[in-house]
């Protein structure tokens, strides 16, 4: 329950952090008060002990509420996002979204046992890069960086490195590879994505 | 003199070839110029994953708990640490040449021949290092990408790095051969056990991506400059600015 609880309340403060963050520059602590929500609901979800498919669809809505999803999915689909129409565009995202979190949702759920902590923050262009340390149990710490911006128009993060393994350009890569395995076939491309989660 | 020999082919010749063709830093750049061949390692290293080294992978984590598993882990990582203490002398890295003596001595007798890790607990862990990252540190760069058979992903730096490990390793001077066979045998658990600690990610990697070598490669060049350059790992791309 207690895990409940902090996921409720880490909520209503990213709403309330949010709201507050428009209309003026954000700067790179307001991205570590971010990444330390949501470390803390992942690590909230990591270790409440629930299956698979709880856990995964939990990681769902952490991801559609800390994640700048159609910046995600417009940087994964590449130049390729450029023939799509609006409402192509629209239901990719919503499968992409999907997709995505229980991809890396499946892969927080080795983190069970570990926690994450946020370390440090710095401005970077025009967006910040939150560091965080993974503890694993039986593993070397190793480090998990999200970058956040708020050109969204809400402070979100929008890319992440696992031990500076970049998320979007893997991301890229592995939606180009399926439309060039189905000759650009965006609509057979999203079919499949549907069909795996 | 044989040594002296077996030192100036494997690593003074080609070390030379290396940095006639250097090009400095690589970071944000994937070219691939032996992609033809690269990728028939791939498919042969991916078969021997999935007919060999997975499935024991599972077999092994099955019969041997965790704590057994740890031991030889700890067992096989401890044995390659004169190894590490000779790439962080030839670095000049004085800091982890003491953290890594301290780490060998401690596990070596508290932690009965490196079966236990007290050294971990009082803070003395000195991150592993390798050939290849000495010759980062001269300023070799690191050549072209290679997937090798058996070896998997590497870069032509690392791989001679990978050649001048197996060389410069003290201990393949003082081990008998039985000796030599337990610390071997304890690598090989050590791999099997690595595997099935990372299995789902690998697996997602190799088996559940459209381009499982794009995938390996990409993952493969960014952790290993991460590693060897943590500070600018990465030119970061603004998908802000990016026009549509």
């Amino acid at each position: 329950m207690i895990d409940r609880r902090h996921f409720i309340f880490s909520t209503t403060f990213l709403a309330v952090s949010n709201v507050a963050t428009l209309g003026w520059a954000a700067d790179a602590k307001d991205a570590e008060v971010l990444v330390t929500n949501l470390v803390a609901d992942i690590n909230a979800v990591i270790s409440s002990g629930s299956s698979e498919a709880v856990m995964v669809k939990q990681f769902e809505e952490i991801f559609k509420l800390y994640a700048d999803v159609p910046t995600i999915a417009r940087y994964a689909l590449g130049n390729d996002a450029r023939a799509l129409s609006k409402s192509q565009m629209e239901k990719f995202t919503k499968i992409y979204s999907v997709y995505v979190s229980h991809k890396y949702g499946r892969r927080f759920r080795e983190f069970i046992g570990g926690k994450i902590v946020v370390q440090k923050s710095r401005p970077i262009k025009s967006f910040f890069e939150v560091e965080t340390l993974a503890h694993l149990k039986g593993w070397e710490p190793f480090t998990v960086s999200f970058l956040v911006s708020n050109r969204s128009g809400k402070l979100l993060f929008f890319n992440m490195f696992i031990e500076g393994i970049n998320m979007l350009l893997s991301e890229r890569t592995e939606i180009g590879a399926m439309l060039d395995k189905r000759r650009g076939d965006i609509q057979r491309v999203m079919e499949d994505l549907q069909n795996s989660i | 003199m044989r040594i002296l020999y077996k030192l100036t082919i494997f690593f003074v010749a080609p070390l030379f070839l290396l940095s006639a063709c250097s090009t400095g830093f690589k970071l944000g750049n994937y070219d691939d110029p032996y992609e033809n061949v690269n990728r028939k390692s791939h498919e042969v290293n991916k078969a021997i994953d999935k007919k060999v080294l997975r499935p024991s992978s599972k077999v092994y984590s099955k019969v041997l708990g965790q704590k057994p598993r740890e031991a030889i882990s700890n067992f096989s990582e401890n044995w390659g640490l004169p190894k590490d203490f000779v790439n962080y002398t030839l670095q000049g890295d004085i800091g982890n040449v003491s953290k890594t003596t301290g780490q060998f001595l401690i596990n070596s007798t508290v932690g009965i021949a490196g079966l236990f890790d007290p050294s971990e607990r009082v803070g003395i862990n000195a991150r592993g290092t390798d050939f290849g990252e000495t010759l980062h540190k001269w300023g070799v760069s690191e050549g072209d990408y290679v997937e090798i058979i058996f070896l998997g992903p590497s870069t032509e730096r690392d791989t001679l790095g990978k050649v001048a490990d197996l060389v410069l390793d003290p201990l393949g001077f003082v081990l008998n051969p039985w000796q030599s066979r337990l610390r071997s045998t304890a690598n090989v658990g050590n791999v099997l056990g690595n595997r099935a600690a990372l299995g789902s990610t690998i697996d997602s990697v190799l088996y559940d991506s459209a381009d499982s070598y794009a995938q390996t490669k990409l993952a493969y060049l960014q952790g290993r400059r991460f590693r060897l350059n943590p500070e600018i790992s990465e030119v970061y791309s603004d998908p802000y600015e990016m026009t549509e």
